[in-house]
């Protein structure tokens, strides 16, 4: 698997527990349980990549997003609306 | 090259295959187009499927759009049962085993395929996969012998495929890691309606549990084991993600993006020249975020593939980047939205405020009224919406198509919360749903201030 496709299914999947625990704090009453898995690698991406990437100001993440998402960082040609 | 001696090849016979052909062929009359498509038809709704299965819509017949004797009088030389084996770039051909066929302008719209869990007895006879209609017809006259189902995650398709088999009379059984339905999509205040209908009508939800093996008796799946329990069943369905087939574009070394999407510009060219691409085999541009996505929905296949048909016969077509409107029906419950929600726009850390309430769908004295969940997520310094997410009995689908064109254009907090609606007591409220969730947000953003 390419880096970029790396990166970004372990981010994704971390970020998006993260993100699903704080929503179910604030809407217990429509949430279960998450099924979550243990162990070291998880340890990391939960306790030290998920903190480290939300501290980045969006603009920035979004920039490192967008270089990480194609070889050399080179989008190809599309409207920009935001 | 004069368009009329053009020779395009499509490698897709779905939504993005089909109605590339068929606007390659309006564009360029004189055309040669061949479709090439491993399954039996083309030109059905796989969508339509699930409800058959449920017996509320009669029969799959009615889910055939138009016939192959349709494309073989407007020219279009379909071949049906063929799968393409390779791409040439090089000696620009594609290969169906020995046999080659050259091509000027190639189309990829070889789609999606489900996420098969790599655990123990993934191939047992009696696991299903619902896409291909010549398959979930044969599967339909089985379930008239089946008791008890299991199906596999609460994606968009699991929910659909889950109330379907519940309403008709099947014990089913839906299991999921997640704490909510769609978790990884929606809300959960979003879907709590759709899980009390769906529990409503008989399914039975296991969240927070993860398959951990199809247990078999004759090679046949008999039960299922869950990190909770272990669910006895006659069929299981798997309902994963839609992953992105590209296995021949990847070989040919065709350039694939970070979500294994073919990357694709705005006129649906891939990094090859006189190569396009179009449907669930693409990422394309999220318009809010700017960032590619992959796995939409057919309404985007068929409009990307009008875009890649039309430049691939020699036309001039961009496709904006995606605001993804997206609706469904759970149980007996709408539910819908536009862009993220606010579960994604905390995955992704973009800073947001959330602008909540419920309305009506009607005036509130009319027979029908029920209950319309929205949710508005903005920018808290430029108060534009950036996203928004709905449940409720009816109008689901209007709102998410309105939002998506208002968002789209920039709308704000403002705009939606002094908006003008119409007021109808069979059909609107007085007070617009949407309107009444801006309001909220303004009250949000006032004591942010
Ligand atoms: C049960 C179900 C419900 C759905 N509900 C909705 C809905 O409510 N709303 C909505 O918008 N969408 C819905 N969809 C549509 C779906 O989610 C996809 O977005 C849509 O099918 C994408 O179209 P596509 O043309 O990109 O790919 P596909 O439909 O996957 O078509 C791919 C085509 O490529 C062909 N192919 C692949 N590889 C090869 C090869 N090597 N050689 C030859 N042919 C090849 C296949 O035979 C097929 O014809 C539903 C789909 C299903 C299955």
């Amino acid at each position: 698997m390419a880096f970029g496709s790396w990166l970004r299914k372990n981010a994704e999947k971390y970020l998006m527990e993260a993100a699903q625990e704080s929503v179910a704090r604030r809407y217990p009453e429509y949430c279960a349980e998450s099924y979550r898995e243990k162990g070291l690698a998880h340890f990391f991406w939960k306790n030290v990549f998920v903190p480290v990437y939300l501290a980045i100001p969006w603009p920035v993440r979004r920039k490192i997003i967008l270089f990480t998402s194609y070889p050399g960082g080179k989008r190809p040609s599309w409207k920009k609306f935001g | 090259m004069s368009s009329d001696n053009l020779r395009i090849i499509i490698i897709g016979g779905g939504a993005g295959g089909i109605s590339a052909a068929s606007t390659s062929k309006t564009v360029a009359p004189g055309a040669s187009v061949t479709v090439f498509t491993e399954y039996e038809d083309v030109a059905y709704s796989p969508c339509g499927i699930p409800f058959v299965l449920g017996k509320e819509i009669p029969d799959f017949e009615r889910l055939f759009l138009q016939t192959p004797e349709h494309y073989a009088s407007i020219g279009i030389d379909l071949r049906l049962r063929t799968a393409v084996t390779g791409i040439d770039l090089k000696g620009r051909t594609v290969s169906v085993g020995a046999e080659k066929y050259p091509w000027d302008r190639l189309i990829i719209a070889t789609g999606w395929e489900y996420d098969k869990p790599d655990i123990p007895g993934i191939n047992l006879e009696g696991l299903h996969y619902i896409k291909n209609i010549r398959r979930a017809m044969e599967f339909d006259k089985l379930l008239d012998g089946v008791k008890k189902v299991v199906v596999v995650a609460a994606t968009p398709l699991g929910i659909e495929i889950s109330g379907n088999l519940a309403h008709r009379g099947i014990e089913t059984h839906l299991v999921d890691e997640g704490a909510w339905l769609m978790s990884d999509v929606a809300d959960p205040d979003i879907m709590e309606p759709v899980q009390k209908s769906l529990e409503e009508f008989g399914t039975i939800i296991h969240f927070g549990e993860k398959v951990l093996e199809f247990r078999g008796r004759d090679g046949k799946v008999s039960s299922v084991v869950t990190t909770g329990r272990e669910i006895e069943c006659d069929v299981a369905i798997i309902a994963t993600h839609k992953k992105p087939n590209n296995r021949i574009s990847r070989e040919a070394g065709i350039e694939i993006g970070s979500t294994g999407g073919i990357v694709v510009d705005d006129h649906m060219r891939t990094s090859v020249k006189d190569v396009y691409a179009a449907g669930d085999c693409c990422e394309i541009i999220h318009g809010v975020t700017d960032i590619p996505i992959q796995g939409l929905s057919g309404s985007h296949a068929y409009s990307q593939g009008r875009v890649a048909g039309a430049n691939a016969a020699g036309a001039d077509r961009a496709y904006d980047p995606v605001f993804v409107p997206w609706g469904m029906v759970g149980g007996q419950v709408q539910m819908g939205g536009v862009s993220l929600g606010e579960t994604l726009h905390k995955a992704l850390g973009i800073p947001h405020i959330v602008a909540a309430a419920t309305g009506i769908s009607r005036a509130r004295y009319y027979p029908g009224v029920s209950r319309i969940r929205v949710k508005l997520i903005a920018d808290p310094v430029t108060h534009r919406v950036l996203g928004a997410q709905m449940s409720g009995g009816e109008g689901i689908k209007e709102r998410a198509d309105f939002l998506a064109f208002a968002i789209k254009r920039g709308a704000t907090i403002e705009d939606f919360a002094w908006m003008e609606n119409v007021y109808s007591p069979p059909i609107g409220a007085l007070m617009e749903p949407i309107a009444l969730a801006a309001q909220a947000g303004l009250a949000e953003l006032a004591k942010n201030k």
